[in-house]
């Protein structure tokens, strides 16, 4: 896949996973490798970003077993554009399933 | 570069972060460390842990992208725009939003306003500063400058230097204009928009300010370590390519790197190759100067003599020359080594 489209589709993926309920890294890292292929230690440097533009927080959580953990949360703004990259998503898929239809229909 | 266990991993990726300038990176590897001890309570191996993490090379990668993303998206668009034949790294990934305003920029030639960009991701730790330079004066001003620190953050910096006014009798003179042009860089770099930063960098600290200084004093420090190498390389770098550019660059280390290349590629690969000649060279000299002598002990004419002191001459010459040209290419070698961690440091 194109790695500009995949970055972008990583990013709409993370917000709406973290929409639902908060992750530590290992967890969501998880999650998204079982839905679609991505080169998993990329996805912590995706985060890292994410949580610069301040789109996701994260917080420290003890456990009994073991070190700390790490949590992601989405913030605000993350809603906000998650429901931006949603609407885009959309759009976009829709228009891309239209040109298939019309090129399956010739 | 897959890596085959967790140490090897964290090792490549420390390797390939610090080879591509990303430093201070502790929270990078708590992540990785979290996740390996995550997947090794999920019954993975850190083979398989590595195999699914992937290319260490792209990971470090993916760092860089963010790094430009965020901080040098306007440098990048800023030297595409006066240096077509600079092929940048990843020009496709800048924040668009803020290649506009950088293309302005680059337009009306103010590189002192993108220098004072600060960057609000790194964080400077004391160790950093421990190891920078002090925060020396901006680019602009006169070279004598560059080896005084001046204490941006600090109003009393006047004071605290009565051995550098002893020295230089302007010092107090330009101290004071330093000292107020380095406080209004952080607002005058505000206005630049920069999408993916704009909630951090609002709240620029004294930290920023020093930022800035120490990158300058870096950058200006390179400047005045190097001057000569401008002409030397004409074909490929100059010093105005770099200037005002960005990079967080812990000066320690890249001395240190820059030390022991020099210390491998002029000393210690020259050194054993020399240690081999020199061997062969004995054999060879040893034989001949024992010929030599067993032919011209019994019957040393004049002549001979005459042959003899001019072919020592004429060997004491070659050998100067020899020894002046080793010396211009020792100098070569420490030039290109330097100036090639430069422009590995700042992708040209």
């Amino acid at each position: 896949m194109n790695s500009q489209l995949k970055r972008g589709t990583l990013e709409l993926c993370v917000l709406s996973i973290l929409s639902s309920s908060d992750c530590y890294g290992y967890e969501l890292v998880n999650k998204i490798s079982e839905c679609m292929h991505v080169t998993e230690g990329t996805i912590y440097p995706l985060m890292k970003r994410l949580k610069e533009s301040d789109t996701i927080d994260s917080y420290i959580v003890e456990s009994q077993e073991g070190p700390p953990r790490k949590y992601y949360k989405i913030t605000d703004t993350g809603k906000t554009e998650l429901s931006r990259l949603s609407k885009e998503w959309f759009e976009f898929v829709k228009s891309v399933n239209e040109l298939l239809k019309g090129d399956n229909e010739i | 570069m897959t890596a085959s266990n967790k140490d090897d991993f964290l090792f490549k990726l420390h390797t390939e972060l610090h080879r591509i300038g990303v430093d201070n990176n502790e929270d990078i590897f708590a992540d990785f460390e979290e996740h390996f001890r995550a997947s090794a309570a999920q019954g993975y191996t850190e083979e398989e842990t590595c195999a699914r993490l992937g290319d260490v090379k792209e990971i470090a990668r993916s760092y860089v992208d963010i790094e430009s993303t965020a901080i040098n998206s306007i440098l990048a668009n800023a030297i595409e725009e006066s240096r077509p034949h600079v092929s940048l790294k990843k020009p496709g990934r800048d924040v668009p939003a803020a290649s506009a305003p950088a293309e302005a920029l680059a337009q009306s030639e103010q590189p002192s306003v993108i220098m004072e960009q600060p960057s609000p991701i790194r964080e400077i730790t004391p160790e950093h500063i421990a190891v920078e330079p002090a925060p020396s004066s901006v680019t602009s001003l006169p070279k004598v400058n560059i080896s005084k620190p001046v204490q941006s953050e600090q109003p009393a910096a006047q004071v605290q230097q009565p051995t550098q006014t002893a020295q230089q009798p302007q010092a107090t003179r330009e101290v004071t204009p330093q000292h107020i042009a380095q406080e209004p860089a952080p607002t005058q770099s505000m206005p630049l928009p920069n999408s993916t930063q704009t909630a951090k960098s609002g709240s620029t600290t004294p930290q920023d300010t020093r930022t800035d200084a120490q990158k300058q004093s870096r950058d200006t420090s390179h400047q005045a370590e190097l001057p000569p190498q401008t002409e030397a390389e004409k074909k490929g770098f100059s010093f105005s390519d770099i200037k005002g550019r960005n990079l967080d660059i812990n000066i320690g280390k890249l001395v240190t790197q820059i030390c022991l290349d020099i210390f491998i590629y002029s000393w210690a690969i020259p050194a054993l190759g020399s240690l081999i000649v020199s061997f062969i060279g004995a054999a060879v000299i040893g034989t001949g100067g024992a010929a030599i002598a067993q032919f011209a002990s019994g019957h040393f004419h004049i002549l001979s003599r005459i042959f003899l002191a001019s072919g020592l001459g004429s060997l004491c010459v070659l050998m100067s020359c020899l020894g002046v040209k080793m010396v211009k290419g020792f100098i070569h070698i420490i030039k290109s080594i330097v100036i090639a961690h430069i422009k590995a440091l700042y992708d040209l």
